[in-house]
C-alpha cells in the first residue's frame, strides 16, 4: 500500500511502560539530567581555565553575581522578568508546533513602541494611566511583529521561522532608527523617560520595579489560557496534530494567527518591562539575546506555563552571574551565552527536555 | 555608472551567502535543517581572522575556517543525526553559542589591525565587456571559486552515486534504509561537508567587510536558509537568489546616488534585505521541504 | 562495470537456496510481546504463507529476518549458518529482500533510480542516468516483469509500484523473497497477476514468504501454512492438511457469529447526502475524482469499491472538507454544503471515519476525554465565553467510554495507550456523539484483529439500521460485500459499476476495478481508458 512518505516513521507498537518501568525511567531521566549538568560544568570549567581563571573563583563569582547580594538579586528577579516574558512568547506559539523564533524582534518592537509612547503621550493624562497605555500600546506592538508571520504561514504557507528572523533584524533596525533620529540623545540611547512615567520601585534597596508584577500577570494569563480556555485546547490540538484538529472541524488557520500574535504580545510586553521597568529608555544593545533566550527558557519549562517562572530564574541568574564574573575576573560576560547554550544543547541532548512531535512526521 | 557599481558591489556581497546556500542545500537534500547556519558562518569569519592573525594571511584564514568548518560540522552532525535533538532549536542555540564563543574569543585574541582581503583578480580580455566585465571579471578567487562551485554542486547531488542516495534520506528515509543504505552516514557527510562550505562562506563575508565584529553575519546565515527554499535546492537558481540578495544590500552602500533612496536614513535602508527575504518567501508559496527534512532518523533495529 | 553490480552473472533461476530456519525467537516492544518464542522455517523454492489476525506478530517474525528488528531471543539461520542481521544491507547481501506493506518507494525518483537505490557503493562517484534505465531495463526483460525504467513513480498504479519492488529486489539477487500483506490495497484483476508472478518465482527456484491474514489466499498459493497467534506459533501445516474452516480456527481460536443481513433501504424520501458531478484534483495529479455522482438515502450503506489509488482518498477528504472541490456539489440533507469547512459539514451532519486513524482520527497525545471533546471545543459547545468546561468534558467522556465499552474506560488515559481496536472506538463515539445524518468512512477496519472489525461492522449496520446513512470506502471486497446495499467502483476518478450487493456480478466487478467498464453483453467490454491491470 503506497501512504504518505513518512507517516511510516510512526513505530508500529506502542505502549506505555509499566510501574516498575516508569520508576526506573525516572530514575534514569535524573541520572540523565545530573550527567548533562556535569557535563556542562566540564566544558564551561575547561572554558575557563584556558581563559587563565581557576574555574571555582569563576563559579563564586558566578554566585555573588546572580544571589550574592540583595541588590543582585533584584536584577535577576527584573531580567527573569523578561526572560519569562520572551519564555511566553515562545512557549506559546511552540505548543502549537509553530516555530516563533523571532521573540527578539517582538522585544525591540515593544521597547520601541514603549519609548515612543512614554516620551509622547500628552502630559495631560495621569501617571497611571500614561502607564498602562505604553504597556498596552507596547504589547499590542509585539502582538503586531507576531501576527505578521502568523497570517504569512497561515494564508501563504510561509516558512515562519524564516520570517519571524527577518523581523528581528527588522525590529532591531527599528529601535537603531528610534534611538539615533526619532528621540535621539546625548548617549546611545533614546531619550530617557521621564521618572514619573516609569514603572515604580516595589523594593527598596533594589532596582525592582513593578515589571515584575506585570510578568508574573503575563505567566498567570498565559496559564489560564493553555489549561482553561477553548482556544488553548486548540492551540494543543493544533500543535499535537493538525490533521485531526482540522477535520475535527477547528479553523487551524485561525490558530495559527491567534497564537503567534498572543506570543508577540508577550516580546512586546517584556520591550516594555525593559524600556519601563529596567533601563528607563530604550538602549542600543539592551538586549543581550533576550529574545532567543526566551526558546530556551520555554524549552526547560516544557513549554508550560507555571514552570516558566523558575526557568527564567534560572537563565537569569546565568545571565546576572557572568556580569559578577566580568567584574571579578574580567572575562567578557558573553562567556555567560556560552554556558547557557551548551547547557541546553546537552539538556537537549541526553533527553532531559524534548519536544514531543520531533519523532512525528507531519 | 550607478548600475554597474550596485551589481559589482552586489556580487561582491552575494558570495557569503552564496556558500552558505551551497553548504545548506547539501545538508537539506540530505534531511538536515541547519538552523545553526548563522553560527557556523560566523565560526568561519572569526576563524579567518584568527587565520590572519596567527597565519600569516588571508589564505592562511581559509585554511582556519575550513578546519572550524569541519569541527562544527561534526558536533552538528553528532547532535542532528546522531543523538537526533531536534534541529530548529539546536541551530538557534548553537548560533547563539557561537556568537558567545567568537566575542569572548575574539576580545582576547583579535586585535583589528589593518583591512585584510583577499586581492581583486582581474581577468584579461573579459574584464574590459562593458557592464558585465566589471561587474563579474573583477572579483577575487573566492569568488570565481563560487561561481565555479555552482555546477560542481550540482553533479554532486544529481550525477554521483551518493548525491542520489543522499536525496532518498531527504524524501523517505525508510526506503533508503529499506535499500540497504545507512542513512546516518549520508546524513553525516553531507552535514559536515555543508559546514565547510558554509565557514568557506564565513571567509568570504570577513574579506568582503575587511574585519571581524561580534556578530558580523547579522542574518546572512538566515537569509540563506530563504534563498535555498526559493531556489528549491537547484544551485543555479541559487546563484540567482543570492545575486538578488546581494544586490538588495549593496543598495544601502549605494543609496546616496539612487534618487528615491537619497534621503532614506541609513537605518532604514538597512532592512531591505530583510524585506526583500519575506517578500521573496511569500511570494513563492509552493516551496515546500522535502517530506523528511529537519526530523531525526531512527534506524529500525536501534527504533526497537 | 563496478564488482558490486547485482546483475552480471544472475541467472533466471535461483540456485543453491538456502533453508531459513528462525527458531525461539521472542520480541518485546515495552511491555507488549509480538513474538514469542516463535519457530518458523522456509525451504527452497516454496511458497509459505504466514497466517495470522492483525496483531498477531507475522510482520514483527519478518522484519527480524529482514534485519529491521533486533530479535530479544533466539535465532536465525541461513542454512547451517547462524546469522544475525543488523540492517537491511546485511539481509540483502545474504539475498533476503522484502516488499513492505507500505510501499518503500521514493515518489519524486524514477522507477529505475528506485531500483537501483543501495546498490552500488556510494564512493562509487559517477552515476549515469541512461546506464542504469539501460540496466534497469535489461533486468525487467530478464525477470519477465513489465515496467518503464524512466517512469516517474507517482504517477504509477499501485500494482505496478509493486512491481517495481519486486523488480528491486530480484536486481539485487534476492533468492528469499518477503511480501507483507502484498494485497491489501489491491483488486481482484491485480490480485490474480501477483499470484501467478509468485508461482513463477516459485519455479525459478526463489523462496517465498507471504504475509496475510486473508484466508482465501492461503488456499491458493500456499506450499505450507504457519499460523502465528497473539504472538506464538500455533500450527504448521502442509498443502493438503489444511482448509479454510480449520485454518480460521487456528488464527482466531474460535468462531464469529454471522452479521445480520442489512434491512432494507428507505426509497422514496430526500437523499441525505447527493454528489453531482464532483470533481476533485490532487497535488500532482489533476482530476483524482472526474465526475462522480450518487444519491445515498436514509438506512442506506453505500460501498466505495476500488484499488487504492483511484481517487478514493481525495473523495473522503473532499467530502469532509479538507480538500477543496474544483467543481460539483455536495447536498447533505437538501442543504448545498460545497466548499464547506469541516465545521460547516459537521453542522450539516455529516461525521467523517478516517482511514488513518492515528493521522486523521485522534491526537494520540491528548486524552481520551479529550479526544472525544475534540468536535464540541471546535464548535464551541463545550466552553462557555471562552473558558472550557473540562468537567463537562469529562463527564460526557465518561459516558461515551461506557457505551461503546472502551477499554480501558478511563478519561484521562492517553489516546496512544489503546489499543487499535479501542482507539477505533473511540473515534466512532466521538463521531457518532454529534448524531450525524450521514457518516463517511474508510477502511474503518484495517489493522483490527478479527473481534474488533466485527465490533466496527455491527456498529455500522447499527447506524444505518438508525435512519442515517454511510459511505463505506475500502479496499477489502469481502467487507463491502458484507456491509453494503449497494456498491459502485472507482476507477481514475469515475464510477465505471454500480449495483446492488444482490445483484453484483464479481466477475464483471473485477473487470471494473480493472479499468474495464462494463458494456452490454460481455465479450470484450468498452474500455473508459487504457486500462492498468
Amino acid at each position: 500500500m503506497a501512504t504518505p512518505q513518512g507517516l511510516e516513521q510512526r513505530s508500529p507498537l506502542r505502549s506505555l511502560p509499566s510501574l516498575t518501568d516508569s520508576l526506573r525511567s525516572r530514575r534514569e531521566a535524573l541520572l540523565r539530567l545530573l550527567a548533562a549538568l556535569a557535563a556542562t560544568l566540564a566544558i564551561f570549567s575547561a572554558l575557563i581555565a584556558a581563559l587563565g581563571v581557576n574555574p571555582l573563583d569563576a563559579f563564586s563569582a558566578y554566585w555573588e553575581g546572580a544571589a550574592g547580594n540583595k541588590f543582585n538579586f533584584g536584577q535577576t528577579l527584573m531580567i527573569a522578568s523578561l526572560l519569562a516574558c520572551t519564555g511566553l512568547a515562545a512557549a506559546i506559539p511552540f505548543q502549537a508546533h509553530l516555530w516563533n523564533v523571532g521573540g527578539e524582534g517582538q522585544l525591540w518592537v515593544g521597547a520601541v513602541a514603549a519609548a515612543a509612547l512614554a516620551l509622547k503621550l500628552p502630559d495631560g493624562l495621569a501617571d497611571w494611566q500614561a502607564i498602562t497605555l505604553t504597556v498596552i500600546g507596547a504589547t499590542l506592538a509585539g502582538a503586531l511583529w507576531g501576527f505578521i508571520p502568523g497570517i504569512l504561514k497561515a494564508t501563504a504557507g510561509a516558512n515562519e521561522v524564516i520570517t519571524s528572523l527577518m523581523l528581528v533584524f527588522i525590529g532591531i533596525a527599528l529601535g537603531n532608527y528610534a534611538i539615533s533620529t526619532l528621540f535621539p540623545s546625548q548617549s546611545n540611547q533614546t531619550e530617557s523617560v521621564p521618572f514619573d512615567r516609569l514603572l515604580p520601585n516595589i523594593w527598596t534597596g533594589t532596582l525592582v520595579t513593578a515589571g515584575v508584577l506585570l510578568a508574573l500577570g503575563a505567566v498567570v494569563f498565559a496559564f489560564v489560557l493553555m489549561s482553561g480556555t477553548s482556544l488553548g485546547f486548540k492551540i494543543r490540538a493544533v500543535g499535537l496534530n493538525r490533521n485531526t484538529a482540522r477535520i475535527s472541524g477547528m479553523s487551524t488557520g485561525r490558530v495559527i494567527v491567534l497564537s503567534f500574535a498572543i506570543g508577540g504580545a508577550f516580546g512586546g510586553l517584556a520591550g516594555a518591562i525593559a524600556v519601563l521597568g529596567i533601563n528607563g529608555a530604550l538602549v542600543a544593545g539592551f538586549s543581550a539575546n533576550f529574545g532567543f533566550l526566551g526558546i530556551a527558557v520555554a524549552l526547560v519549562a516544557r513549554l508550560k506555563p507555571l514552570w516558566i517562572i523558575p526557568s527564567a530564574l534560572l537563565f537569569a541568574g546565568l545571565r546576572t552571574g557572568s556580569g559578577g564574573l566580568q567584574a571579578q575576573t574580567g572575562i567578557s560576560a558573553t562567556v555567560g551565552e556560552i554556558l547557557v547554550t551548551v547547557l541546553v544543547v546537552l539538556l537537549l541532548a541526553f533527553g532531559v527536555i524534548r519536544l514531543r512531535y520531533a519523532e512525528a512526521a507531519q | 555608472m550607478i548600475l554597474t557599481d550596485v551589481f559589482a558591489l552586489g556580487v561582491a556581497l552575494m558570495i557569503p551567502m552564496l556558500w552558505a546556500a551551497y553548504g545548506e542545500t547539501l545538508m537539506e537534500k540530505a534531511g538536515v535543517l541547519n538552523v545553526g547556519i548563522e553560527g557556523v558562518m560566523l565560526i568561519g569569519a572569526f576563524s579567518a581572522a584568527l587565520g590572519v592573525e596567527y597565519g600569516g594571511g588571508i589564505y592562511a584564514g581559509l585554511g582556519f575556517a575550513i578546519v572550524a568548518g569541519l569541527l562544527s560540522g561534526i558536533v552538528l552532525a553528532l547532535l542532528y543525526v546522531r543523538i537526533g535533538t531536534d534541529q530548529i532549536v539546536t541551530g538557534i542555540m548553537f548560533n547563539i553559542f557561537a556568537f558567545g564563543l567568537t566575542t569572548t574569543l575574539a576580545v582576547e585574541f583579535v586585535r583589528a589591525t589593518e583591512v585584510t582581503s583577499f586581492a581583486q583578480v582581474e581577468i584579461p580580455a573579459l574584464s574590459e565587456i562593458p557592464f558585465f566585465g566589471e561587474v563579474l571579471f573583477e572579483q577575487n578567487m573566492l569568488t570565481y571559486a563560487a561561481f565555479l562551485a555552482a555546477p560542481l554542486v550540482f553533479y554532486v547531488l544529481h550525477r554521483t552515486w551518493y548525491g542520489l542516495y543522499a536525496r532518498s534520506s531527504s524524501e523517505y528515509p525508510r526506503a533508503a534504509e529499506a535499500a540497504g543504505l545507512s542513512v546516518w552516514r549520508l546524513r553525516y557527510a553531507a552535514v559536515i561537508g555543508g559546514c565547510v562550505l558554509t565557514a568557506i562562506g564565513g571567509v568570504a563575508l570577513f574579506s568582503s567587510s575587511g574585519g571581524f565584529v561580534s556578530g558580523l553575519t547579522d542574518g546572512r546565515g538566515f537569509i540563506a536558509l530563504a534563498i535555498v527554499i526559493l531556489a528549491r535546492w537547484n544551485p543555479y537558481w541559487i546563484v540567482a537568489a543570492s545575486l538578488l540578495f546581494g544586490v538588495s544590500e549593496a543598495l544601502q552602500f549605494q543609496a546616496d546616488r539612487i534618487g528615491p533612496l537619497k534621503d532614506v536614513p541609513p537605518d532604514i535602508l538597512v532592512m531591505i534585505p530583510y524585506v526583500v527575504t519575506i517578500v521573496a518567501v511569500v511570494i513563492a508559496r509552493a516551496s515546500r521541504y522535502p517530506p523528511a527534512v529537519g526530523i531525526p532518523y531512527k534506524p529500525s533495529a536501534k527504533a526497537s | 562495470m563496478s564488482e558490486r553490480d547485482a546483475i552480471p552473472g544472475v541467472p533466471a533461476v535461483a540456485t543453491s537456496v538456502p533453508t531459513v530456519r528462525m527458531t525461539g525467537i521472542s520480541k518485546a516492544y515495552g511491555t507488549t510481546v509480538a513474538n514469542d518464542g516463535v519457530d518458523f522455517e522456509l525451504r527452497p523454492g516454496e511458497i509459505h504463507v504466514l497466517l495470522g489476525e492483525n496483531g498477531a506478530g507475522k510482520t514483527t517474525l519478518m522484519r527480524i529476518l529482514f534485519g529491521m528488528a533486533i530479535p530479544d531471543a533466539g535465532e536465525v539461520l541461513l542454512g547451517d549458518e547462524t546469522v544475525s542481521f543488523k540492517s537491511p544491507q546485511d539481509a540483502l547481501e545474504r539475498g533476503v529482500g522484502m516488499v513492505h506493506q507500505h510501499f518503500m518507494l521514493v515518489q519524486d525518483f524514477t522507477v529505475a533510480e528506485n531500483v537501483v537505490l543501495g546498490s552500488v557503493s556510494a564512493f562509487d562517484l559517477v552515476l549515469r542516468r541512461a546506464q542504469i534505465q539501460r540496466r534497469v531495463a535489461e533486468a525487467a526483460q530478464r525477470f519477465d516483469i513489465d515496467i518503464d525504467p524512466g517512469a516517474r513513480i507517482r504517477d504509477l498504479p499501485i500494482d505496478t509500484q509493486q512491481r517495481v519492488e519486486i523488480l528491486k529486489l530480484l536486481y539485487r539477487g534476492a533468492s528469499i523473497l518477503i511480501l507483507d500483506e502484498p494485497t491489501s490495497s489491491l483488486g481482484p484483476a491485480q490480485i490474480e497477476a501477483l499470484f501467478s508472478s509468485l508461482k513463477q518465482l516459485r519455479e525459478a527456484g526463489h523462496s517465498v514468504v507471504m504475509v496475510t491474514h486473508k484466508l482465501n489466499e492461503v488456499m491458493e498459493l500456499a506450499d505450507r501454512v504457519t499460523v502465528l497467534k497473539a504472538g506464538r506459533k500455533v500450527t504448521t501445516v502442509a498443502r493438503g492438511e489444511f482448509d479454510e474452516r480449520s485454518l480460521a480456527r487456528a488464527m482466531t481460536g474460535h468462531e464469529l457469529p454471522e452479521l445480520p443481513p442489512p434491512t432494507g433501504v428507505e426509497e422514496g424520501r430526500e437523499p441525505l447526502l447527493r454528489v453531482r458531478d464532483l470533481v476533485v484534483h490532487s497535488g500532482a495529479r489533476l482530476h483524482a475524482v472526474h465526475g462522480v455522482s450518487f444519491d445515498l438515502h436514509a438506512g442506506e450503506l453505500l460501498g466505495v469499491a476500488g484499488v487504492e489509488g483511484n481517487g478514493q482518498r481525495e473523495l473522503l477528504d473532499a467530502l469532509a472538507g479538507v480538500v477543496s472541490i474544483e467543481a460539483g456539489t455536495v447536498e447533505v440533507g437538501g442543504r448545498d454544503v460545497t466548499g464547506a469547512s469541516p465545521k460547516g459539514l459537521r453542522e450539516a451532519g455529516m461525521s467523517v471515519i478516517h482511514e488513518d486513524r492515528q493521522g486523521w482520527g485522534l491526537v494520540l497525545d491528548m486524552s481520551l476525554a479529550e479526544n472525544l471533546g475534540l468536535a464540541d471545543v471546535a464548535t464551541g459547545a463545550a466552553s462557555t465565553y471562552g473558558f472550557l468546561r473540562r468537567r463537562r468534558l469529562k463527564a460526557r467522556a465518561r459516558e461515551l467510554l461506557e457505551e461503546y465499552d472502551v477499554r480501558p474506560a478511563n478519561p484521562d488515559a492517553l489516546a496512544l495507550s489503546l489499543s487499535g481496536g479501542n482507539q477505533q472506538k473511540v473515534v466512532f463515539a466521538r463521531e457518532l456523539a454529534s448524531d450525524p445524518r450521514v457518516l463517511l468512512a474508510a477502511n474503518p477496519a484495517s489493522g483490527l484483529d478479527v473481534g474488533a472489525a466485527d465490533y466496527v461492522h455491527r456498529r455500522l449496520i447499527d447506524v444505518c439500521d438508525d435512519g442515517r446513512a454511510v459511505l463505506l470506502i475500502s479496499h477489502d471486497l469481502d467487507e463491502l460485500l458484507k456491509l453494503s446495499d449497494r456498491i459502485i467502483v472507482l476507477h481514475r476518478g469515475r464510477i465505471l459499476y454500480e449495483a446492488p450487493v444482490q445483484e453484483v456480478s464479481m466477475d464483471v466487478l473485477a473487470m471494473a476495478m480493472a479499468g474495464r467498464a462494463p458494456s452490454q453483453g460481455e465479450g470484450d467490454g468498452a474500455a473508459a481508458g487504457p486500462e492498468d491491470g
